[in-house]
């Protein structure tokens, strides 16, 4: 079990050092660069710019610029001239930020707790964290009880309610929600006070899961509904077990393995941070840094966001093929 | 609040629509029923907008039986705004951004300031005397000058601020400014004025040309600026954010100093006491401050960072928010809310915006054609119609307000059968001859709406039929400085209130004129006499005679001033359309000693 999760663990370097390479390639060729915002407003002079390029090594070749970034470089110092050796995103320096005029690094930007507030990370990840939670631990059981309540009421009632969480959008959800809690019931304010440690993580916590949620919900449903058929439950019912023993021994156990497979990418994109989500609620996270980064080109920080993603990506898949093994004895790893 | 913070995302606005029924369902919320107007993306009203109105019509009709509800603050003496997002950077001597030199301004008092009439005042300065050549400028520090902290500000700071502007290793965006202007400045800075590398610059003898720079502290009151030139617009740029006098102990706290409230220590009218990144900071009123913009009556100002402008709407509405700027597409819905109406307040701009033609490029080297374009574009419909009437149409390029603004210079009033006859009197002849017309922009469901519109102009004046040709946002600017387009557009808002901000970057070379390939010898001697010009009529009017030269030679057409309305509650006192400025970091600024929140 321990080689194979190292196997797993060394297997994500080099996908981490395509995607890295891919973002940051794909980011540099794109027209348009870090000092080109704000098109009404008088522009860097080209003298400055020069600087600026050559203060974050945009005047090298693509591969050192590339390798900085990622794995180290010897970067001269402008005061003394003299080369001093600087660890790139392998070494946990993502490098500093265009958008900051290098003043702040994006770990600093992402990771930093500074004078008791937390970081951005810290902002998404509980966010997405409490997604997740809300959409497994309602999702799971109405799926369940829609399945063994097949077409009643109450199954009808549930697909409607988690197919209209699929079709609708974060973004109207959010909005949905602030509408009629924040402005017609005043239960919550529009704009959140995060000194309050629960209510303001309620409303996007709602909204942020209610899509998982339905796709959950539906997945169970469907998932309890096949191994229902099969005829290992007929024999268990037939041997005259409980019905609760079935339904929790033999259907839930068989019926979330498909669900659990979905809860990997599911976490790691929920955790990165959405985009709507932080909008709308004025969450200080990630998501729409990375966003605004893109049309900033903040190039470190795009980078940096792709490889966050993808290395939580990583993590959440291999949690879930280990919980796999647990689950489901057929299946070992070596 | 600059308007471009409040743009409204196309995504709420489509989402809204969608959201009607739902809200129709929810037994009507008539607050939220104005948001359901920008459902109609950029042009013509949405059929969801349509369907939407009796509700909202209906609203107010049932509303007189019972009595308005008066508008109260949450609390008295606390001003809320939106300032759509987190700044990048708030150092004085690196920051550029309206949404950055917003924080600055709060914290610090430069030299000089604004007076309501955007004339250059003394801020921190209690005076300042000019040599009788114009090359000697003498401030003098207010007598007993604090920092918020209670430590004494001398001339000692301002020195140490000019210093790190100038100083090579600083690199701000705005370190240009200056070059030429004051002495030394653009020996010293002579990357950024002379184009050097920074290696080079590094092995100059940089401690000689930081003695040889023009900014000294003369004793702990009086400080002296030196220029290289008569320059009277100097004033102005001495009451801009560049030369916020920053603390030396502050800044050696390490690059991102400026990241912590508690190192955000300046000498302005307020006390950054909390920033919780990216979503508010708080500013509390400095006992300290003794400037021309206090005493001041707030207690407190809390900006907030909401991006989407559909959720600031609704803080507003819901009031969490005191001011909030209106987007073009929320204007018809804010106009018949009879709550909403009776809160606008109508700002002007700081920027005009206009069509570039290249005149490197055919056919726009013939002034003809560039003359006839400008005849063949109909403005007043062009605001009307797109923007609502907001903002102003604009024939010259410094807009309404400023200092030099020619509201008689209309020399290309819409016109197409005087386009026509130009255009034929063109090198071209006919419009048949012309090349193709590509008309490049940025890219945006907005501004895709606009060019469509701006084409069909050009089909119906001239019969030319001009090829669409978005660019993403980001690739569009670095296009219009490195290969700008044939015909494209774009804007530029001021510095600071003074002509020179705006005629000099038509010089030939200049930060504008290169964009277009303009130059004219007659317009660059004028400009030149213009700037060093001590006698203040005889400046104007040469900058006049410029400005009538660039739209005559129309290298580049105007179209409109930004401005329009924007929301202020009630009891908020002291921003009112005479008491706002077009240069205001937050609408009612340089009014702040007036401005106040009413219980």
């Amino acid at each position: 079990m321990s080689a194979y999760i190292i196997r797993r663990i060394l297997w994500q370097i080099p996908v981490l050092l395509i995607v890295g390479m891919m973002t940051f390639g794909i980011a540099k060729m794109t027209p348009g660069g870090p000092f080109d915002t704000e098109p009404d407003r008088r522009q860097l002079s080209p003298a400055v710019e020069k600087i600026l390029r050559q203060k974050f090594g945009m005047d090298l070749p693509f591969w050192r610029q590339f390798t900085r970034y990622m794995f180290f470089d010897w970067v001269e110092n402008p005061k003394t001239g003299e080369p001093e050796f600087q660890w790139g995103a392998i070494g946990g320096n993502f490098g500093p930020t265009y958008a900051s005029r290098g003043n702040r690094t994006v770990q600093q930007e992402l990771f930093e707790e500074r004078s008791g507030k937390p970081s951005r990370f810290y902002y998404s990840a509980r966010l997405g964290i409490q997604a997740l939670i809300f959409a497994v631990v309602l999702g799971i059981p109405m799926g369940v009880l829609a399945a063994l309540r097949q077409n009643t009421i109450i199954d009808y009632l549930i697909l409607f309610l988690s197919t209209f969480f699929v079709s609708l959008s974060t973004l109207i959800v959010g909005f949905l929600l602030v509408i009629v809690f924040a402005v017609n019931l005043k239960w919550f304010t529009v704009i959140p006070d995060w000194k309050d440690p629960i209510r303001p993580w309620i409303l996007p916590t709602i909204a942020l899961g209610s899509t998982s949620l339905g796709f959950i919900t539906r997945l169970t449903r469907s998932s309890v509904l096949e191994v229902k058929r099969q005829d290992y439950i007929r024999t268990a019912q037939a041997k005259g077990l409980a019905d609760q023993i079935v339904v929790w021994r033999h259907i839930l156990k068989n019926a979330l393995l498909p669900v659990v497979t979905v809860l990997g990418p599911l976490a790691a994109g929920l955790i990165t941070g959405t985009l709507y989500t932080e909008i709308i609620f004025q969450v200080p996270g990630m998501g729409n840094l990375l966003v605004e980064a893109i049309a900033k080109r903040d190039y470190s920080m795009i980078t940096s966001g792709a490889l966050i993603f993808v290395f939580f990506l990583g993590v959440a898949n291999l949690l879930v093929d280990m919980a796999y093994g647990a689950i489901d004895p057929r299946i070992s790893y070596k | 609040m600059s308007l471009r913070t409040l743009r409204k995302s196309a995504a709420g606005a489509l989402m809204l629509a969608l959201l009607l029924p739902i809200l129709a369902a929810c037994g009507g919320a008539p607050a939220a029923a104005p948001t359901t107007a920008p459902a109609a993306a950029t042009t013509a009203p949405a059929t969801t907008t349509e369907a939407a109105a009796p509700t909202e019509a209906a609203a107010p009709t049932e509303a007189p039986t019972t009595a308005p509800e008066p508008i109260t603050s949450a609390e008295p003496g606390v001003l809320r705004i939106n300032v759509g997002s987190e700044p990048d950077n708030v150092d004085p001597q690196l920051a550029s951004f309206v949404g950055e030199i917003q924080y600055i301004m709060m914290a610090y008092q430069g030299l000089m300031t604004f007076d309501q009439d955007m004339n250059p005042i003394p801020g921190a300065a209690e005076s300042v005397e000019v040599s009788a050549d114009g090359l000697k400028y003498t401030f003098k520090i207010r007598p007993d000058s604090k920092y918020s902290d209670g430590t004494p500000l001398t001339a000692k700071n301002f020195e140490y601020a000019w210093k790190r502007l100038a100083n090579p290793e600083t690199a701000g965006q705005y370190q240009s400014l200056p070059c030429g202007i004051i002495k030394g400045y653009s020996e010293w800075s002579a990357a950024a004025c002379q184009g050097l590398t920074m290696t080079e610059t590094m092995a100059l003898d940089l401690p000689a040309l930081e003695a040889a720079y023009g900014v000294k502290a003369i004793d702990d009151s009086t400080l002296e600026i030196e220029l290289t030139a008569p320059a009277p617009y100097f004033l102005s740029m001495a009451a801009l954010w560049i030369g916020a006098p920053v603390r030396e102990e502050d800044v050696a706290k390490g690059e991102d100093w400026w990241y912590d409230a508690e190192n955000y220590v300046g000498n302005g009218p307020f006390i950054l006491s909390e920033w919780d990144h990216g979503n508010k900071a708080v500013w509390e009123a400095n006992p300290n401050y003794n400037g021309p913009l206090g005493p001041v009556k707030l207690k407190k100002v809390e900006y907030y960072m909401i991006s989407d402008s559909q959720v600031a709407f609704q803080a507003y509405q819901n009031g969490e928010l005191d001011m909030l700027g209106v987007s073009p597409e929320d204007l018809s819905a804010v106009e018949t809310d009879p709550v909403l109406s009776q809160e606008i307040v109508n700002v002007t701009g700081s920027c005009t915006f206009y069509f570039g033609f290249n005149t490197q490029k055919a056919p726009f080297e013939d002034v003809k054609v560039r003359q006839a374009f400008a005849q063949a574009f109909d403005r007043e419909a062009w605001n009307r119609d797109i923007f609502g009437n907001m903002g102003s149409v604009a024939y010259s390029f410094i807009p309404p307000g400023f200092p030099g603004y020619q509201p008689d210079l209309k020399l290309w009033p819409f016109d197409p059968e005087a386009a026509k006859a130009t255009l034929a009197e063109s090198t071209y002849g006919s419009v048949d001859k012309l090349p193709e017309i590509k008309l490049t922009y940025s890219a945006s469901a907005r501004n895709n709406a606009r060019f469509e519109w701006v084409a069909a102009q050009l089909k119906t004046n001239l019969g030319i039929d001009a090829v669409l040709d978005p660019v993403d946002a980001t690739a569009y600017t670095a296009l219009t400085k490195t290969d700008p387009p044939q015909l494209f557009s774009l804007g530029w808002c001021a510095d600071y209130p003074d002509p020179q901000n705006w005629i000099s970057l038509f010089q030939t070379d200049g930060l504008l004129s290169s964009r277009v390939g303009y130059s004219n010898p007659e317009f660059d001697a004028l400009v030149k006499q213009a700037d060093v010009e001590q006698d203040a009529a005889k400046r104007a009017e040469l900058y006049a005679q410029a400005q009538e030269l660039l739209v005559t030679d129309a290298p580049i057409t105007f179209t409109r001033n930004d401005g329009g309305p924007v929301l202020v509650k009630p009891y908020v006192q002291g921003v009112s359309e005479e008491s706002i400025t077009p240069i205001d970091y937050w609408l009612g600024f340089f009014n702040l000693a007036n401005v106040d929140v009413q219980p």
